[in-house]
């Protein structure tokens, strides 16, 4: 008798064990499963895609998305999307072009690049602290007017960086170390910095708390506002960095860049597991999103697929990631 | 309703259930939290579809095809505790939402659209015009307008998922009225209450539910409260106020003619070991009373005290730290982060005890806290992972007080802390407040259920318009004299 309700409870126990790695980790083991899939599939199809050559050039190209997505995650668990990201990447890395012409170390650059970022996040949690305008809304107008600034300052044209330097940033931005992309270390160390917040600080408790019930959070003794500001400034922070890491990958700056490219982040870390309505989301959910998202693009790259098709492509991930999250419950009302 | 089953996943919350229900006829349905009344109505309003069973109107089968459309059409109206309306469009509108009379242009017809909702109107007793914007409405008279509604779709069944949580006495004997009107008409009316007294007024059956199954049921004329909650709890509750002997000791909380928009001048004090019970009607002030205590509401003037020293309090951050714990009315909205785990809503009130190093979590001393009120009040879950959501109504309240003990409070201010939850949580929920009270922490208890705090509290002042109105002792408690003095009559 007494051995039949234990083993009925080992059952039950199992059957709770595997009901919590589900729901803690069911998205990123699908995510690694396609992750693998994409990749047998394109190996077959393109022996090019499976070369050293290859992955590190997708290295490069995710790592600078990745940082922003790191942000856009932090963003995103407290509730306010921000889609500014690319826009406060651009505008940083025009500065940048500007400081190194006139000839400013390029460590104080960098430092002033995670500055420059960091000012334009605050500016959008002004915007949505302050005036408490919606932050997608918000967002995209003051990424609006930042692409305008970065037009108006580099006239449309590219510019790039001081040519008795571009070896410098060369060797920063695709460089590599012990075969490793200088910047998607950079990245790792992003990642780590930002999982450290989330998982090991009470600013990063405050986070998902505020974004879970902001109501339920002020009445628990957290400043909603100081929370939301900090959590946007980070996202800018990043975005910043990657401006930098741009910059020192192209050795220029368009003023268009990342126009297109705004909605891969959404999708990025929808995919990951985040919800638009906030609240829950893990990083490792986001750096498989991206990964999954470059490796599509690279991969129909490879394949020769013209440019209009993988835009459709891209378009169609996005409402995918939407979707996955409408079926988790974060839908539309 | 025959032998309906509904299997989510992980648990079947209807097991072979099965009620009639005559024409004409109050039936009330009652059971814990859980024990599958609403998921019950929602098969019936076809929000649900039944995993097996069969829904049988006036002899003839349904079919399983029953969706919330066709349920209105064969004159099954469901009012949910949530009403669905539109706020900013009129009451006229509103009652003819789907069905708004056009002309043969197709354009609406104004004229005919007010004078038939005015026929409802009427009916159902709402003194309003048919044109004004349904936000202006009080609770009670939207639950009214939700019934107006019910009766212009000819529905002949009406199903009331507690229909009186938010109303006050007056308006529940209206809603009464009506009921019985209804009933006499025809119209046969399912009742889903918590509230057994309003039962054996409104019903002439009661069906009892309990863990998704058949309890039994009973006439409402052949039995008592009594056997109602055994049928319900499975078991008899003795003693359902787990009273003892308390200890009072100093005074702990000096509020001092507080006032602000919404309240005026109210002074009173606790102590330690002490329960105070704040009563008065819904819209009264007695939430705004307390949230301006807690820092949610801004005070003009006035001074609060809290362990002999004089606080300024304007967030609840401040009134955490001046020592006071809130326990919110909402629960779901203002308690608790529901997707979140046990652990993290137990531990965020309090981050600052969990320092370490300045910047980080001391993970193994939250863990240590978090275990230690689990079973210190007996909440039941697999681990501290488990998200709340998927714990019962009890439970989640409990991940609530938990929540503010472990802020150490000297004075914790509870808004309804029984509401919504059943009666066996109940019972545990005093047991706690006992527990604290020999501790020597002092309580303040908002409360609309007068037997609940009169048993439970020392003292009872009322609250009326934003105002004390009346303070009785314990021994002056008396159930009249409190609820004249809550509706500002004086003696």
């Amino acid at each position: 008798m007494a051995s039949g309700s234990n083993s009925q409870k080992g059952f039950s126990n199992t059957k709770t064990v595997i009901s919590e790695i589900n729901r803690d980790w069911g998205t990123q083991l699908s995510l690694l499963g396609a992750i693998i899939l994409l990749g047998i599939v394109f190996s077959i199809l393109s022996p090019y895609f499976f070369t050293i050559k290859n992955l590190v050039n997708v290295g490069h190209y995710m790592s600078i998305m990745g940082i922003l997505a790191a942000g856009c995650t932090v963003a995103l668990i407290i509730g306010a999307l921000d889609v500014s990201q690319f826009s406060n990447l651009a505008l940083t890395a025009t500065f940048c072009v500007l400081l190194d012409r006139a000839g400013v170390p390029i460590w104080v650059i960098f430092l002033f690049a995670l500055f420059a970022g960091s000012i334009l996040g605050a500016v959008n949690g002004f915007i949505v602290t302050v005036l408490k305008i919606n932050p997608i809304i918000g967002t995209l107008a003051s990424g609006m007017v930042m692409r305008g600034v970065t037009y108006m300052i580099t006239e449309g044209v590219s510019l790039s960086v001081t040519p008795e330097r571009s070896d410098i940033y060369y060797a920063l931005g695709r460089g590599t170390t012990l075969g490793v992309p200088r910047t998607l270390i950079v990245m790792a160390i992003v990642y780590l910095l930002i999982f450290i917040i989330l998982k090991y600080t009470s600013f990063g408790r405050q986070i998902f708390a505020v974004g879970g019930n902001p109501e339920a959070s002020y009445l628990a003794g957290i400043n909603l506002k100081k929370t939301r500001f900090l959590a946007l400034i980070l996202a800018g922070a990043t975005a910043g960095i990657g401006g930098f890491f741009l910059l020192a990958q192209i050795g220029a700056i368009q003023p268009n860049t990342g126009e297109a490219t705004l909605m891969d982040i959404i999708a990025a870390v929808l995919l990951g597991g985040l919800s638009l309505s906030g609240g829950k989301g893990k990083l490792t959910g986001t750096i498989l999103g991206v990964i999954i998202l470059v490796m599509i693009q690279n991969g129909m790259t490879l394949l020769g697929i013209q440019s209009f098709w993988q835009m459709i492509v891209r378009g169609g991930i996005v409402l995918v990631a939407v979707y996955i999250d409408v079926l988790r419950g974060g839908g539309y009302k | 309703m025959n032998n309906i089953s509904k299997r989510f996943p992980g648990v079947l919350a209807l097991d072979d259930v099965s009620i009639d229900l005559r024409k004409g006829e109050v039936l009330a349905l009652v059971g814990e939290n859980g024990a599958g009344k609403s998921t019950l109505m929602k098969v019936l309003s076809g929000a649900y579809k039944p995993d097996g069973g069969e829904i049988i109107l006036e002899s003839k089968a349904i079919g399983h095809n029953l969706s919330p459309s066709r349920a209105l059409g064969l004159g099954i109206s469901t009012i949910y505790q949530e009403f669905n309306y539109l706020p900013d469009m009129s009451v006229a509108e509103n009652i003819f939402l789907g069905e708004i009379p056009i002309n043969r242009f197709g354009i609406v017809n104004y004229r005919k659209l007010m004078s038939g909702a005015k026929k409802y109107i009427d009916e159902v007793g709402l003194k309003c015009s048919p044109k004004m914007e349904v936000r202006h409405l009080s609770v009670a008279k939207r639950q009214l307008l939700e019934i107006a509604k019910a009766i212009s779709r000819n529905a002949r069944i009406i199903v009331m998922d507690e229909p009186t949580a938010p109303l006050n006495n007056e308006e529940t004997e209206i809603l009464f009225g009506l009921i019985k009107k209804l009933a006499k008409e025809g119209t046969s009316i399912i009742y889903i209450s918590h509230r057994l007294d309003e039962i054996f007024k409104v019903a002439q059956r009661v069906s009892v539910l309990r863990d998704g199954k058949n309890a039994g049921v009973l006439d409402i004329d052949k039995t008592d409260r009594n056997e109602i909650v055994k049928l319900m709890v499975g078991r008899e509750i003795t003693d359902m106020y787990p009273i003892a002997k308390r200890t009072i000791g100093e005074t702990i909380l000096e509020v001092d003619s507080i006032t602000n928009e919404s309240i005026k001048s109210v002074s009173f004090n606790v102590r330690k070991g002490e329960i105070l019970g704040l009563f008065g009607l819904m819209g009264s002030g007695r939430t705004k009373i307390v949230e301006a205590i807690f820092g949610k509401e801004k005070i003009s003037s006035g001074t609060v005290k809290i362990k002999g020293a004089a606080r300024k309090i304007n967030s609840p951050g401040k009134a955490i730290k001046s020592g006071f714990g809130y326990v919110p009315a909402d629960r779901k909205n203002l308690g608790l982060m529901l997707m979140h785990s046990v652990s993290h809503n137990i531990s965020i009130a309090s981050m600052d005890m969990y320092k370490l190093l300045k910047l980080f979590i001391d993970l193994r001393k939250e863990k240590k806290d978090v275990l230690k009120w689990v079973k210190k009040i007996n909440i039941k879950i697999t681990g501290p992972n488990t998200i709340v959501e998927s714990l019962s109504g009890g439970n989640q309240q409990k991940v609530v007080i938990a929540k503010w003990m472990n802020t150490n409070p000297a004075v914790l201010i509870m808004n309804e802390p029984t509401r919504g939850i059943d009666v066996g949580a109940k019972v545990e929920v005093y047991k706690l407040m006992e527990i604290f009270c020999e501790n020597g922490l002092g309580i303040i208890m908002i409360s609309s259920e007068l037997p609940e705090i009169m048993a439970i509290a020392d003292r009872i002042i009322t609250v009326h318009n934003g105002g004390i109105s009346g303070s009785f002792e314990k021994k002056d408690f008396d159930q009249e004299n409190i609820l004249k003095s809550a509706l500002g009559k004086k003696e």
